[in-house]
């Protein structure tokens, strides 16, 4: 077919050390070097910043989810003392989004709210206590509208009433997209014609929050002399938000710095500029001095940028032997109140239905919706979460109708290395049979599924993510991520990387990879990162493409480093440079290394003698394939990383409550960098995963306020429900990747919801569609078979 | 709302001190742990200009438990106190357990039995075990002390019988026969750092296998604990673990509350549930007493 495989699936390793895979420092599981700080408090985030002459911001929000704005009066609250200056949406003409192309968000907004809790305007003022009181003195003059909270019935509550959430956006429909691979409807009638089976299923994928525990905040000094911003915030895509600010607030990306202290999780959720970002800058360069804003938890929530919810319609075909024929995926997916990510997360989930199963065709008719409902955005997994929930529900449907059992016809679907997807989604590497097989042993499924007493089950489920997107959110050619590399006596080795840890440990594990080519310790690689200024060009932490993306670059630029040492190094040993290996801080002759080594700070003092400084970069951009079309192109990745799930339970027969025992996890990461940070990463991807089965989920009353803005009613699972956690990192490598690496950071996540459900269906027989899976559904079901005890 | 408004702060060393104070000061709020105070502050419910702090009246931490004559718990005992003392849970296991799934280990170590008492809330965890075990409180104000059943304490959503100047000094535990068995029972949502959706002790006094006298109160399924009239009725002079009584113990119960939906749970949910309590703590017992 002449496909354009960029890495080919062979033994082409990139040099003699990933043949033999005898690396230092990759794959050492290094205890996180910020843990210390975080867990004694000592780490600095951005609300714990201050800057002499600091003033405090604050927002004041609506308390109506849609509602026209006919006045604001701040008068009384400019009069008060300690208040320094009031901002409204006429200050602020502009909209800001993610996607450039769909952006649509009010700073403040400007004639009419639309959503609970949304910026109307802001106060400035010399205390956090003056700028609350001060925002009690604002008179907002307020028309109420009618409001619709429920995705399928926006578009006929627009028709009817006439009332459109946004002017320009008939019948509330935020986009609509639709996607055909193959002729599915006759391939579903032939293969029911030819003894196979056809599941059908309608699933939801509730709203739920990412619930990071640092909220959002930001800090604004504007240099009224310079005319230049510097702007310390809670951003896991600082470019993006660089990006923002400048369309904003009219100034050149040049002028405006920023920078992230560490993050207190992102989740996705912090993958947007806030409006606290724009109102501290505003204000900042009107009043002339550094302006803090510190988001308390109802104002994360209002804020938004939650999973996306969808109602889901699926039909999907098996063969008689269980093998997919075909997918029909029907959709209405939840905007919220303004666009954000919407657009790309709709196609991902039609894009996410053609893994990790071999799928030969596939139909996807979807619809994003405006509701006055908090506005949506990237939650880890995401586009990913949705589909996978629905689908690993249907493939135990389709096991139990076709006498299979779950291990078996997943292990008959799953896609092997070289894979190229209908819609040419290109697999270069997957070992998921091995992660299936591999959970499956270490939990003896086999032997449980289907066996075990009324009231306790076991359920599997399978999961998988990109390891990064081939495309930018704006049309560019530049490099995704571009790393530098300073090697100097006084300060060793320098790494510069905008990659933003976000908590994942990305700074830990960009010090491993540049460690390992350089043949330094990884302790010793300083990491400069999180600033637009001071470090180099990178898109953000979002698609779980850091590790893979930062990964080329770092070992191209440390790579640059070496060819400039490694001729120094033999000269002085007496051997040819291409025989030049190093490690361990000693460069060697990879024959002779005993006889033939020499100390690496010798060999960088006679380079930096003889040739000056050495700066290296190194840059990476994915690949970029031929023939995708509709829209296709969103969820394509350089690789992508497997996982397999399963959940034990055990149902309270009196009220319902599902406890889950244990999880029983194995994943192909590939060759992973960190370990233990992996192996954290499932962990905390499991906690998620739980939260999202069987508690969590965004309420809104009927006049769209929503009702749980607080950990206090927004239920997270606690340490006590954590239960016993069995993951295994299984043998794998990707050759596409620079240290062999692909993510463990999003997949892990997808597998569990629906792990837990399959096994609450083992349990007692109850095959709930519906995220969560609360304690009152089940006590309902085990009434209505009269199973409660 | 992450901000404290203003206010004066007092922390008086004795108990005559602290009367002195609630006599004298006006639109005051006594701080007895303040895990729900300072919410109530932050959350600008309340903006008393006075905030009187008594943990650390030695009068109020007092704690006396000996065989064969009940316990005094002083008010401002720990939860984390009632959860961990091994005398408390071997006499009064179900309170001492009911103690301890009070918000989280920090809430338990701040918290104390007279705030959970005091702040009155509908779902508390404290009240219903307390009122089982026939629990009497003694609350002071300047100038007199008066002893009154807990049972007769909270009088609805956040209210209770406290005085103007008057505060909780102690709580007086009678001594337990060794034929009354007492338990308790929550639903919530997860394990840790819940506010229960119902909560529910029963108790149980037995001759031989045949019930002699029982109590059942329900918490978070009306706007002050509920003790049933009917339970008790169907259940004395029946035998301990009779599955059609228990049945019957599980219908009475649910047919005298009228709870509310909220976040938490609809009241449909909760009227199930309650059934669900009485049934397992019923069955609890049976197996207990065998």
């Amino acid at each position: 077919m002449g496909m354009n495989k960029t890495f080919e699936v062979s033994n082409r390793y990139h040099d003699y050390k990933d043949y033999t895979r005898e690396y230092t420092e990759v794959g050492r599981s290094i205890p996180r070097l910020d843990g210390p700080l975080k867990v004694t408090g000592k780490q600095q985030y951005t609300g714990d910043l201050s800057l002499p002459r600091m003033c405090y911001a604050k927002i004041l929000r609506s308390p109506h989810a849609h509602a026209k704005i006919k006045n604001i009066d701040y008068s009384k609250a400019l009069e008060m003392d300690g208040v320094l200056d009031v901002l409204t949406g006429k200050d602020f003409p502009i909209d800001y989004g993610i996607v450039a192309h769909s952006a649509n968000e009010e700073v403040l907004a400007r004639d009419k709210v639309r959503m609970w809790g949304e910026p109307v305007a802001a106060v400035c003022a010399l205390t956090e206590e003056i700028a609350e009181a001060a925002l009690d003195l604002i008179d907002v003059e307020y028309e109420l509208l009618p409001v619709v909270t429920d995705a399928r019935k926006s578009e006929q509550f627009a028709n009817e009433t006439g009332v459109l959430i946004h002017e320009d956006k008939p019948g509330n429909i935020a986009h609509q997209g639709s996607q055909e691979y193959g002729d599915v409807d006759s391939i579903l009638a032939e293969t029911e014609a030819n003894g196979g089976v056809v599941v059908e299923g309608e699933f939801y994928s509730c709203q739920y929050h990412q619930s990071f525990i640092e909220p959002q905040a930001a800090l604004a000094d504007y240099d009224v002399n310079k005319n230049k911003l510097h702007l310390w915030a809670t951003c896991q895509v600082p470019h993006y938000t660089h990006q923002q600010l400048a369309k904003v607030l009219q100034m050149p990306m040049k002028d405006i710095r920023i920078t992230v202290p560490l993050l207190g999780g992102g989740f996705g959720g912090k993958g947007v500029a806030t409006t606290a970002d724009f109102i501290t800058s505003k204000f900042s360069s009107r009043i002339g001095r550094p302006v803090k804003c510190v988001y308390e938890r109802s104002e994360v929530f209002a804020q938004g940028q939650g999973h996306h919810p969808a109602f889901m319609k699926f039909r999907q075909g098996f063969d008689k032997d269980g093998h997919i024929t075909a997918v029909d995926f029907k959709e209405i997916m939840v905007a919220g109140a303004y666009m954000s990510w919407g657009v790309v997360v709709l196609f991902y989930t039609a894009s996410m239905t053609h893994l990790p199963y071999v799928t030969p065709a596939a139909k996807f008719a979807g619809k994003l919706i405006y509701t006055n409902t908090q506005t949506c955005g990237a939650h880890r997994g995401l586009g990913g979460a949705q589909p996978r929930f629905a689908m690993e529900i249907m493939m135990d449907m389709a096991a139990e109708k076709l006498g299979m059992n779950p291990l078996q016809i997943r292990l008959l679907n799953a896609v092997e290395s070289g894979h190229t997807c209908r819609s040419m989604m290109y697999v270069p590497h997957s070992e998921y049979k091995k992660a299936l097989a591999t959970a499956a042993k270490n939990c003896d499924f086999e032997n449980k599924v289907g066996k075990l007493p009324f009231g306790k089950g076991i359920g599997m489920s399978g999961g998988y993510y990109i390891s990064g997107t081939s495309y930018t959110l704006y049309l560019s050619y530049k490099p995704h991520t571009v790393a530098m590399v300073k090697i100097e006596g006084e300060n060793n080795v320098v790494l510069y990387c905008g990659a933003t840890d976000i908590g994942q440990g990305a700074d830990m594990v960009m010090a491993q990879m540049a460690a390992e080519t350089l043949g330094v310790r990884s302790e010793d690689v300083k990491v400069e990162s999180r600033d637009t200024e001071t470090t180099t060009f990178d898109l953000g932490t979002f698609a779980s493409r850091v590790t893979y993306a930062t990964g080329w670059a770092i070992r191209r630029a440390c790579e640059a480093a070496n060819q400039k040492l490694f001729p120094v190094a033999a000269a002085i040993m007496g051997c040819r440079g291409q025989e030049v290996g190093v490690k361990d801080y000693q460069f060697y002759s990879i024959y002779e290394r005993k006889r033939k080594n020499v100390d690496w700070h010798e060999v960088v003092d006679q380079y930096i003698q003889a040739n000056g400084p050495l700066v290296t970069t190194g840059q990476f951009t994915p690949p970029r394939r031929k023939g995708i079309q509709q829209g296709g192109n969103i969820g394509h990745s350089p690789t992508f990383g497997f996982t397999c799930q399963i959940a034990e339970v055990t149902v309270d027969l009196y009220t319902g409550n599902v406890h889950v025992d244990k999880i029983t996890e194995a994943g192909d990461l590939g060759q992973p960098i960190n370990p233990m940070s992996c192996e954290g990463q499932v962990h905390g991807s499991i906690q998620m995963g739980m939260g999202h089965a069987l508690l969590e989920e965004m309420r809104y009353a009927d006049d769209g306020r929503l009702l749980n803005p607080s950990f206090h009613d927004y239920k997270l699972v606690g340490t006590m429900d954590i239960p016993e956690i069995d993951t295994e990192i299984v043998e794998s490598y990707d050759p596409s990747s620079p240290y062999g690496a692909k993510e463990s950071g999003e997949g892990p996540i997808q597998p569990t919801p629906s792990a837990i459900f399959n096994a609450v269906y083992d349990a007692i027989g109850f095959r709930c569609m519906e995220e969560p899976l609360t304690q009152e559904k089940v006590l309902n079901y085990l009434k209505s078979v009269g199973k409660n005890l | 709302m992450n901000i404290l408004t203003p206010f004066e702060y007092y922390r008086p060393e004795t108990l005559d001190e602290a009367l002195e104070l609630l006599a004298t000061k006006e639109d005051y709020k006594i701080l007895a742990g303040g895990t729900d105070l300072m919410i109530q502050l932050k959350e600008k419910m309340i903006h008393p200009a006075n905030i009187i702090d008594v943990t650390q009246i030695p009068e109020l931490n007092e704690f006396a438990i000996k065989d064969g004559e009940g316990a005094v718990i002083g008010g401002c005992t720990t939860d984390a106190f009632c959860e961990f003392s091994k005398e408390l849970r071997d006499k009064y296991p179900a309170f001492s357990i009911a103690a301890g799934e009070i918000g989280g280990p920090q809430v338990r170590e701040m918290g104390t039995i007279a705030g959970n008492l005091a702040n009155s809330g509908p779902s508390a965890e404290t009240p219903s075990s307390l009122i089982c075990y026939d629990a009497k409180m003694t609350l002071a104000k300047k100038g007199g002390e008066r002893v009154v059943d807990v049972k007769d304490f909270i009088t609805g959503n956040r209210r209770n019988i406290l005085e103007e100047g008057e505060l909780i000094k102690n709580i007086i535990l009678p001594e337990p026969a060794a034929t009354t068995h007492v338990k308790y029972g929550y639903v919530a949502m997860r394990r840790m750092m819940e506010i229960d959706i119902v909560n529910m002790s029963i108790r149980v006094d037995l001759d031989g296998d045949t019930i002699k006298d029982a109590k059942c109160v329900m918490g978070s399924v009306a706007i002050r604990p509920l003790i049933s009239e009917k339970v008790p009725e169907v259940l004395k002079g029946t035998k301990i673990g009779d599955e059609a009584v228990i049945a019957k113990a599980a219908e009475a119960a649910q047919s005298e509350v009228h709870p509310i939906s909220d976040i938490r749970a609809t009241a449909e949910y909760r009227v199930d549930v309650v059934g669900a309590l009485v049934r397992k703590l019923l069955r609890e017992i049976a197996a207990e007493a065998k």
